[in-house]
């Protein structure tokens, strides 16, 4: 009867959810850009040996 | 080589787009559910990222299987990129699975049969880079990771049923016979919008994510040709 | 077809013959078995019903992880004395070599199932000379065997080698194990059968799939 009218305060655990999924994503996508400038570093640097 | 496709700049800005408005229908849109609260918001990437963990598993299968058919690198490269995509959105769907769990059940950890079969392909996907870290041949290592990605693609299935026959047959009882209790909660129309849009924005992210990634391995093997070509020019 | 076959037994007694000359690698999986059911019994110290409980699991953990020691070591030793060159270098059919290892390497595992048996059953007061659990017995070593042999051809030519065997398999045969000791567990408790049916089905999928992937898949780790 009461249950409609409280409704159970998660707040924190929802924000610690989308926090976690936030950090994860960036942390890879930077890895991939990072990974990226490095391989596109050395690439220019063979090239120019040659 | 190095010139980014203008196909993927339209992909970066179209899976952004979609997850912001994901994001937007999940926090906006659909109500807050009664019985768990905010956290059960969590829910609908944490189901998003499961399937992105999926699909990546399955692509990680075919890439695998087309490697040994054709000999050809993009597809060792695609089933590398696929597994470690695979592998950062499964762990993301567990811990959000567990941010879920602990306030409704009180409990990190479930031994639900999905999440546990998604932490033993996380063993699995651990177990491909060992194997790849060990072989220093390109050839072989290619090989033997296809071989391994399909042994792994036929193997979960059967884990999964097996872990499922083994909660029906004996039912741990959670709480009340309710389903709320049980962890089950009914979607309203508002709900269904934000949790299938969610699946289709976090499709397009796995496909822009895995090309990028794709992307970076060749340009990697690209370097890697150069790089034994110059030591080789030195001596 | 004949010639396949008899490529097949010559594998088998090569092995077996190896084999019997030092039994090597058949006393040390033994042994190991006869430690693992030891330290077994001091980790889970339980009163008589309990243990009936988790004997299946118990049995089952000491197989694998002698089935492990054994893989390991059948493979090995091919590198090491070059046999396994040999073996490619003779007009055999690849699948036969997989097959014919894979049955030594099963053979291995039943005779030292067959010892730890009695034992068990002895130690523990278990029943186990009924068909039926034997039964599951022969089809989870056979999955086990097969997947094992594949596997372990593959990291005998890794760096990392002996380590990452049992990293690569256990997560694969999962199936069998949860399937088997499930199945083990109802005979001993004398569960129907119409229970106990589901595992030995998926004892018996996981066996047929395994070893039509593992003949499809094996010609490609003995490339050269």
């Amino acid at each position: 009867m009461l249950s409609g009218l409280f409704v159970p305060n998660t707040f924190d655990y929802m924000i610690a959810g989308y926090v976690v999924l936030s950090v994860v994503l960036t942390i890879y996508i930077a890895s991939i850009a990072r990974r990226w400038k490095k391989a596109v570093a050395e690439y220019h640097l063979y090239q120019e040996e040659k | 080589m190095l010139e980014k496709p203008r196909l993927l700049t339209f992909l970066d800005i179209l899976s952004g787009l979609m997850i912001l408005i994901a994001a937007g229908l999940v926090f906006f849109y659909a109500p807050v559910e009664q019985l768990m609260g905010q956290v059960q918001k969590v829910f609908y990437f944490h189901v998003a990222t499961a399937w992105v963990g999926m699909l990546g598993f399955m692509v990680a299968g075919v890439a695998g299987v087309q490697y040994l058919r054709t000999e050809q690198e993009k597809w060792d490269i695609a089933g590398l990129g696929a597994v470690e995509i695979s592998l950062v959105f499964f762990m993301v769907a567990i811990i959000l699975g567990s941010i879920w769990a602990r306030p409704i059940w009180n409990t990190w950890w479930t031994w639900d049969p999905r999440l546990t079969t998604a932490a033993i392909v996380e063993l699995i996907y651990a177990a491909y880079l060992l194997l790849r870290s060990g072989l220093d041949d390109p050839g072989k290592r290619a090989r033997f990771s296809a071989i391994y990605a399909i042994f792994g693609f036929f193997s979960v299935p059967l884990t999964f049923i097996s872990i499922r026959l083994l909660r029906t047959i004996h039912p741990v009882v959670i709480g009340s016979a309710e389903a709320a209790s049980q962890g089950g909660f009914n979607m309203d129309a508002p709900m269904r919008t934000a949790f299938f849009f969610s699946l289709a924005a976090f499709s397009v992210f796995f496909a822009d994510l895995l090309w990028h990634r794709i992307r970076l391995g060749k340009l990697q093997s690209k370097v890697n040709l150069l790089r034994i070509e110059s030591y080789e020019k030195e001596s | 077809m004949s010639a396949f076959l008899k490529s097949i037994g010559a594998i088998i007694w090569k092995d077996l013959k190896t084999e019997w000359r030092t039994r090597e690698n058949l006393s040390a999986m033994l042994v190991f078995s006869l430690l693992v059911i030891l330290i077994f019994n001091f980790a889970l110290e339980l009163d008589l019903r309990a243990r009936e409980s988790l004997a299946g699991g118990v049995l089952w953990a000491t197989f694998i992880f002698a089935g492990t020691i054994g893989l390991n070591r059948s493979m090995a030793v091919e590198k090491d004395r070059g046999c396994l060159d040999g073996l490619l270098l003779a007009p055999v059919d690849r699948s036969a070599i997989f097959i014919g290892k894979t049955v030594g390497n099963l053979f291995f595992m039943l005779v030292v199932e067959a010892i730890v048996l009695p034992v068990f059953s002895f130690l523990y007061g278990i029943p186990v000379f009924q068909p039926g659990f034997l039964v599951v017995i022969l089809l989870g070593s056979i999955g086990y065997a097969a997947v094992g042999t594949l596997l372990a051809t593959m990291v005998v030519q890794t760096r990392t080698r002996d380590i990452l065997l049992p990293i690569l398999l256990f997560p694969l045969t999962l199936p069998v194990v949860i399937a088997a000791v499930k199945a083990s567990q109802g005979f001993i408790q004398s569960v129907p059968f119409a229970e106990i049916s589901v595992w030995v089905n998926i004892l018996i999928t996981y066996d047929l799939i395994f070893l039509a992937v593992a003949i499809m898949v094996f010609d490609y780790i003995l490339e050269e």
